[in-house]
């Protein structure tokens, strides 16, 4: 998926001549062709996030739309002065492009696990959140943030994504849904399958995901969420705020990460295949 | 009040005019102490950026002239009051103009208390590998941190030197003397690395019940303190 929005990110400089790319020292083997063709565009500005961001907001002030590039742990947490005072507040077209999710990073340690980013950038008023679940839907957030007018946050999932799949895939209409998005969406879809559950997967997070949340969900007596972030500031969150806001009595549950691991090699299928652990979440 | 003679230059030396017309290549001035608002907004209303009805709403409700530097003031390139934000911004400035060839000039003022947060070396680091010489950094050298001095709070050596590390042209000049800065400014197309100008100010100039006192970062003037600063003006 982050390949394929670096493609057509890298396609659209061809005709757009505002678009500016920035990284801070990531993206080997992907940003090299993006400094060969188009040099007076493109910035590494070292391993230096926080003047990453600066350096963004005065691009875009002068008219340049930003596209700002490196893993989404250095991008989210040690930034959100910089973001949230410099692009923001001034409403600029920047783009943050943060790649690894959950704990796409698991084995990296709890330094790289992405369990509370997109909770944290929501806050901030404004900022549209993406999440892409498979190539087509990585191609269609691109072209939405290409002609944003505001900030963008677009959460990349390693990997390809799930093929063959629709946004709104919620067509059987059994008692329960699982709404899910980003690198939680394969499990999502286990966990439906084996739940007799109806799939909703939602590439908008945030408030923009109420969009996605239409009247088709208000005939389900348990709405399930699956999600690599906390639900305390999560898609569950935004769900119980969707039903609280309707006064709906649907039940609401979460399956989701509550903390980081010490332990190499977990990752999220391993929560969710954690029978105890799914047990203690919906119970 | 350390910083009006450095502003009353930055907006001298340039076309204010461009300024006013938001001209794509105009010179842009960001005043990274941002809790220099006050005093940036009565020189900008000097130059006629800021009409004397709007600077008397200074501060009271539903005024666009809030404590701290704001973009919802026409003419301010960019809020602030976090310290360390707007070296970084001005690079991004810096490098645009110098991608469009323009000759313009990007003027950042900052204090010797912010240079102590990490993102304004960070700023620098990439400036000087770029030489971004339509980069100018003023540096109001007051001595005052937020509640200290600056050197009780962290030793930061010789200042001049430790830009000159960092591979700047650097330039010393008395904070209060306008001409002097004013042609330090000028210098800044001669050399291929940004421009660092060191201003020796004294916090609270003028005002000789304030001067050099941290605290007055924090208190406000009575109306009898008011008058007792005036007259040092007198």
């Amino acid at each position: 998926m982050r390949g394929v929005f670096l493609d057509n990110l890298f396609q659209r400089m061809e005709i757009d001549e505002s678009i500016f790319f920035l990284t801070a020292d990531m993206g080997i083997n992907l940003v090299e062709k993006f400094e060969e063709k188009y040099p007076n565009r493109f910035l590494n500005v070292g391993i230096a996030e926080q003047n990453l961001i600066g350096v963004a907001a005065g691009l875009a002030e002068s008219g340049m739309r930003p596209f700002v590039y490196t893993i989404s742990n250095f991008l989210v947490h040690r930034c959100l002065e910089q973001i949230r005072n410099d692009i923001v507040i001034h409403e600029l077209p920047v783009v943050l492009v943060g790649t690894s999710t959950g704990y796409d990073n698991g084995p990296l340690g709890p330094t790289h696990h992405m369990l509370e980013d997109w909770g944290i950038i929501s806050n901030l008023a404004g900022m549209k959140i993406y999440a892409p679940f498979n190539k087509e839907s990585a191609t269609n957030i691109f072209e939405k943030v290409s002609s944003a007018v505001g900030p963008s946050y677009v959460r990349i999932a390693k990997g390809e994504g799930n093929r063959n799949i629709i946004n709104q895939s919620k067509v059987n209409k059994k008692t329960k849904l699982v709404i899910t998005y980003g690198s939680a969406v394969k499990s999502g879809i286990e966990f439906a399958e084996s739940n007799n559950a109806d799939l909703l997967i939602i590439d908008e997070l945030g408030v923009g995901s109420f969009a996605s949340l239409d009247e088709s969900c208000l005939t389900y007596s348990e709405l399930i969420v699956v999600e690599d972030h906390f639900s305390t500031t999560g898609m569950y969150s935004y769900v119980n705020q969707w039903t609280n806001a309707r006064n709906l009595s649907i039940k609401v549950k979460s399956i989701s990460p509550n903390n980081y691991s010490l332990n190499v090699g977990f990752e999220f299928n391993d929560f969710l295949n954690d029978t105890k652990g799914i047990g203690d979440q919906m119970n | 009040m350390s910083v009006v003679e450095m502003l009353i230059a930055m907006y001298a030396v340039s076309d204010v005019a461009k300024i006013f017309n938001k001209s794509d290549n105009r010179d842009r001035i960001i005043v990274s102490k941002g809790h220099a608002a006050a005093g940036t907004y009565c020189v900008m209303h000097e130059f006629g950026l800021i009409s004397e009805e709007e600077l008397l709403t200074y501060h009271k409700k539903n005024s666009n002239l809030l404590g701290h530097v704001s973009h919802g003031v026409s003419f301010v390139e960019h809020s602030t009051g976090a310290l360390g934000h707007g070296l970084s911004v001005g690079v991004g400035h810096a490098i645009y103009l110098k991608s469009k060839k323009y000759q313009s000039r990007v003027m950042v003022l900052c204090g010797d208390g912010e240079i102590q947060e990490g993102s304004v070396w960070e700023a620098l680091m990439l400036a000087s590998t770029k030489k971004l010489n339509q980069l100018i950094l003023l540096v109001d050298v007051n001595g005052i941190s937020s509640i200290k001095s600056t050197e009780e709070i962290i030793y930061t050596g010789n200042l001049r030197d430790r830009f000159l590390g960092f591979g700047l042209r650097t330039i010393e000049v008395d904070g209060h003397d306008i001409t002097a800065i004013k042609n330090a400014i000028e210098t800044s197309s001669d050399a291929e690395s940004p421009l660092i100008i060191l201003c020796k100010t004294t916090k609270g100039k003028g005002v000789a019940f304030a001067e050099d006192q941290a605290i007055w970062h924090y208190r406000s003037l009575n109306d009898e303190l008011f008058d007792q600063a005036m007259e040092g003006f007198a």
